[in-house]
């Protein structure tokens, strides 16, 4: 539809008539922006409008898709400036981090914080890492917090001669109170992922000056018996806000915080109610369960602050009148002593009650599954109903999926695969992928019960790639038995879903340069019959462009290119019954000008040929059985000693190129050229911390001025490329 | 088998393969039967590697290894390194101060495999000599090249196919030709753009019959050059196409990769085509070929072919799964716009 007349997206034939990808772009931004109103609109509205409003809405999005050139990308996700038919999902981000062309079409949730916009993701994108949104907020609250807060004791709570929970007063200056309580006028409140287990909304954020102010405020507060071994508040705080008649929060235990590294765990729950309120009947304003009996705390007033041990389930309802508005965060401790026991039973719980709660964006049966699991995981944790904890649950969900002809079934932390579909490292590549969602770009004939992605021209991620079904087994089903039935029909793929790394993916990417042809001092000397592909100069930077791509290829065990995945099989060693998933950490250092006079320098001949994913993966081992026909693979991504890495990893493959008259004409000043390898390279380095720019230096890095940046900005790429030359020197 | 049917088979073998652990081995053998020392020179090697820190073996290669260097100075090889010519019209630049690649001899058990030489009178004489000496038996790979060769860049001479660029002095070629090349496995004559009348003298070198590759890199052939060479029957059991930089296009490729029903060139084992104007229609001829099911090794740049050339290769059902599946990663996502400057 190319009508330049294009009604309104509100308009109710607006959305049989859009044929989104066939309009002009002013059109499509038209749409677009119009969109991104309307949605905040309806969350002005309260909780996104009404049913009708909202179903409108997502019917228009759900004809909307973007390019991926319209797209940005934080921490693997893709976001889009206003509701598509996958990007449903808002989150709230720095604008800073965002593309420049995407800024000015983002919305801006809050005045209050003009660095912060509003973008839409797609939920079935979300790995482990990326589910939820921590928004950063110091930069918001730090110039308001002034002179240190003080905890006043209002009384202890309970029956017991040992107190079960202090109620405390916050005092602080009233630009820090103002403040505070501006954080519920922000427009950031998102509806909870585990709304079946709770009303209301929420948001999460980060401040360390907050948590730095409430940190100084508690030592000073918090009795001798429960002040040995505080460290610190955790700065990342939920947010809530409850309204009158919404659903209450049900009653749960908090998952603890447990850095092994720093052997430090979490003991108390502090929530900070940011204003005041009552309920006179029915459920409490807060009743946490104690030995001695129930703590109720009806009535609370504003900037009350509430401590209690973490291992205590507790409930809590909305006002009767007013909005409930507290924050939620952890007193962290320093272990003294004791032993974390690292139980697998309960790593297994949380993962899977992770994983489900992924899954449940596909499959929304198993979000009851996975509350189930997080509540009795938190529980397992303290110890709480130790005997309940360790029995299993009347079901147990799992989801059987079909990827490129692969077939298996998980629950997050069990993988089953027969024998016949893939080996045993293939199998453990494919859990891997499933697990971190890894981003994997579709193939056209690629089939998913998903009409949105049809033919999707952007990335997709794995699970999104997947088709599922779901199914349960009895509590006490030993299921393997039922699996392998279930997979017994499961055929060998027609072609493998993920191809061995290795010459035959390694030997065209990396083709030998041409011999040099000594006479080709330069371009201005020897034109017309300059050729980069036979300078020596060119030819150098070329192999050692060459040597950063392939350290990096060679040390990533899973690679993508495009929509095809490779597998480096060095890097998945079986010993015994684990799989051990080797990633490169050190990079070993590697292995001139004579003539030169001419304003291009050798970096603007090497071109980027493509560019792979190579994600640096650090994983815990996996624990493998063979039962029959069927391998079982156990990934405890939690165990206690491993912190699971997932960053990705862009490699642009270099080519050497030719500059002709027309290259030059078209920049004017030579200077201009770009270097488009050394630009792709350096953005791959980025978020690395650039080395001092000394030492010696290709003579191209410092021609013309003092700084290494002339011409490549990034210091720790030279010192890579040319770190054998340093070495050589010292 | 006759015993010299058999060693004449077992060199070339080698001469295809040089780095064919077990045909070493078996020929050692046969070079005991005539008692040429360097087949127990071979046997000792191989027994060295399996047995690195044994003082006895390495004691006794030493002494064969002395035995076959006497038995070698008995007759030196030719000394290859003449003096080179420039030579052209005044608007040539100068080499005659600029050094010339040294010559490369790659030596195995008192074999020389390879050889890497400029193309001048003193040079063809020694090889001349080279290829009548014991110790060339094995020479199986010929790297060429022409010192006076004029380093321009193809787009320069804008060639076609009615006028191709020569640099090589077609004499020097000439003689090469005439020399008895049946042993060669893979002749090499890079950086020298060829010319119409050269080209045509190496498609009929009756002598090049074994040639397995062919390396033309940077020759400036064009598409009317690849035609002559790849039809010719003194080429057709070259399975190991080089043509870089030749301005080679869909025409070309068809001569290469078309196959009728009376064809009877072997497969392809390994092509590289960089740096040639392929587009989607060079692209679509390799897609559809019969002779690129066998390919070990397809080199093209992603931009030579466009999106769209490199969808068709990533959909080739002819290619080898490994390589179509490469270049349908390749393919995702490429844009028609040029890379930027």
């Amino acid at each position: 539809m190319t009508d330049p007349t294009l009604p309104s997206v509100r308009d109710p034939a607006f959305a049989q008539a859009l044929a989104f990808a066939e309009l002009p772009p002013d059109q499509r931004r038209r749409v677009g922006d119009e969109l991104r109103d309307w949605f905040f609109e309806l969350c002005a509205a309260g909780s996104e409008g009404s049913p009708d409003q909202r179903a409108r809405l997502r019917k228009v999005a759900a004809a909307v898709e973007l390019a991926p050139g319209e797209l940005g990308c934080i921490d693997g996700l893709s976001l889009a400036p206003h509701p598509t038919a996958r990007h449903q999902s808002v989150r709230f981000v720095q604008l800073a981090e965002l593309p420049e062309a995407l800024r000015p079409r983002c919305a801006r949730p809050s005045p209050a914080a003009p660095e912060l916009a509003a973008v839409f993701v797609d939920p079935e994108e979300f790995s482990f890492r990326s589910f939820e949104n921590i928004v950063p907020l110091d930069a918001l609250l730090e110039p308001q917090l002034g002179e240190p807060m003080r905890l006043a004791k209002v009384r202890r709570c309970g029956a017991a001669r040992s107190a079960s929970a202090y109620l405390y007063r916050l005092h602080a200056p009233d630009s820090a109170l103002a403040a505070l309580t501006r954080l519920d006028t922000l427009g950031l409140y998102r509806p909870p992922f585990n709304a079946g287990s709770r009303g209301g909304e929420r948001f999460i954020f980060h401040s360390a000056s907050l948590a730095a102010a409430l940190t100084q405020a508690l030592r000073d507060a918090l009795p001798p018996a429960w002040a040995q071994g505080f460290t610190h508040l955790n700065p990342v705080f939920r947010c809530n806000r409850f309204r009158p008649g919404d659903a209450p929060f049900t009653r749960h235990v908090d998952t603890p915080y447990y850095d092994p590294n720093q052997r430090q765990v979490s003991r108390y729950t502090l929530l900070l109610y940011l204003r005041g309120g009552a309920t006179e009947a029915g459920p409490a304003t807060l009743d946490i369960e104690d030995p001695a009996g129930p703590i109720e705390l009806r009535a609370l007033e504003a900037f009350d602050c509430v401590l209690f041990p973490q291992d205590r389930p507790h409930a809590g309802a909305p006002f009767d009148a007013g909005d409930k508005v507290f924050l939620r965060t952890e007193l962290i401790f320093e272990l003294q002593g004791e032993v974390v026991e690292h139980r697998q039973s309960i790593a297994a719980l949380f993962s899977k009650a992770c994983y489900l709660d992924g899954e449940s964006v596909f499959a929304p049966e198993l979000q009851r599954h996975a509350a189930a699991r997080y509540d009795r995981a938190a529980r397992a944790h303290w110890g709480v109903r130790e005997a309940a904890a360790q029995s299993r649950e009347a079901v147990e969900p799992y989801v059987h999926k079909r990827f490129r002809g692969l077939e298996f079934v998980t629950n997050g932390h069990d993988y089953y695969f027969t024998k016949k579909a893939a080996s045993l490292r293939e199998c453990a590549a494919v859990a891997i992928l499933d697990l971190l969602n890894a981003r994997v770009v579709p193939r056209p004939e690629d089939t998913t019960n998903d009409e949105r992605l049809g033919d999707a021209l952007g990335l997709g991620c794995f699970r999104k790639l997947c088709e599922r079904e779901v199914f349960e087994l009895g509590g006490e089903t030993d299921p393997a038995e039922a699996i392998a039935a279930r997979l017994a029909d499961a055929r060998a793929c027609a072609e493998a879903p993920l191809l061995p790394s290795d010459d035959a993916l390694l030997d065209p990417l990396f083709p030998p340069a041409e011999t040099p042809a000594p006479e080709l001092c330069c371009p201005f000397h020897t034109w017309p019959a300059w050729d980069a592909t036979r300078h020596d100069e060119t030819i150098d930077l070329y192999e050692r462009a060459q040597g950063f791509a392939r350290r990096r290829i060679r040390g990533a065990p899973l690679l993508a290119l495009g929509e095809q995945l490779y597998l480096d099989l060095d890097r998945f060693v079986v010993e015994g019954d684990k799989i051990h998933v080797l990633s490169d950490t050190a990079l070993s250092p590697v292995n001139f000008a004579a003539c030169w006079n001419d304003e291009t320098r050798p970096p603007n001949y090497i071109d980027t040929e493509l560019t792979l994913e190579a994600p640096h993966l650090l994983l815990p081992p996996i624990a493998f059985a063979q039962l029959g026909e069927l391998v079982h693979l156990s990934l405890d991504l939690f165990r206690n000693t491993w912190m699971l890495r997932a960053r990705p990893q862009p490699v642009p493959v270099p080519r050497i190129r030719n500059l002709g008259q027309e290259d030059f004409e078209e920049v004017g000043d030579p200077s201009a050229l770009a270097s488009p390898w050394m630009e792709a390279a350096g953005i791959t380095l980025s978020g690395t911390t650039p080395s001092l720019p000394t030492g010696p230096s290709p003579w191209w890095a410092y021609f013309g001025s003092d700084h290494v940046a002339e011409i490549d900005p990034e210091a720790a790429l030279l010192r890579e490329l040319y770190g054998d030359l340093h070495e050589a020197e010292s | 088998m006759p015993r010299a049917d058999h060693a004449l088979a077992l060199e070339q073998a080698l001469r295809v393969d040089p780095n064919d652990a077990a045909t070493w081995q078996v020929y050692a053998d046969a070079l005991n039967d005539r008692g040429d020392p360097r087949g127990q020179l071979i046997a000792l090697h191989h027994r060295r590697l399996a047995a690195p820190h044994d003082p006895v073996v390495a004691a006794a290669f030493a002494e064969q290894l002395a035995r076959v260097e006497a038995r070698l100075a008995e007759r030196p090889l030719p000394v290859f390194d003449g003096p080179h010519e420039v030579d052209g019209d005044d608007d040539v630049v100068d080499w005659s101060d600029v050094e010339i690649r040294p010559v490369q001899l790659e030596q195995r058990h008192g074999f020389v495999l390879s050889l890497s030489m400029a193309l001048t009178p003193v040079n063809l004489q020694a090889l001349a000599e080279l290829l009548a000496h014991p110790a060339a038996t094995l020479l199986g790979t010929l790297r060429i090249h022409d010192p006076s060769s004029h380093l321009a860049q193809p787009e320069d001479y804008d060639y076609d196919e009615e006028w191709l660029p020569q640099a090589l002095a077609l004499d020097r070629l000439d003689s090469l030709c005439r020399l008895d090349l049946r042993r060669l496995a893979r002749l090499a004559v890079e950086y020298s753009p060829l010319g119409k009348s050269a080209i045509a003298r190496l498609a009929q070198t009756e002598s090049l019959a074994n040639l397995r590759a062919l390396d033309l890199r940077y020759a400036c052939i064009g598409d009317a050059g690849l035609e002559r060479l790849a039809t010719a029957d003194a080429l057709s059991a070259v399975d190991d196409w080089s043509l870089q930089r030749n301005r080679v296009g869909a025409r070309g490729l068809r001569a290469l990769l078309g196959a009728g029903p009376s064809d009877a060139r072997a497969p392809l084992r390994r092509l590289d085509l960089r740096d040639n104007p392929l587009g989607p229609e060079g692209a679509a001829v390799i897609a559809d070929s019969p002779r690129v099911a066998k390919l070990e090794r397809l080199l093209a740049y992603q931009r030579d072919l466009g999106p769209a050339g490199a969808q068709a290769l990533g959909r080739a059902s002819q290619l080898p799964v490994a390589i179509r599946r490469l270049w349908a990663g390749v393919a995702h996502g490429l844009a028609p716009a040029s890379a930027p400057v």
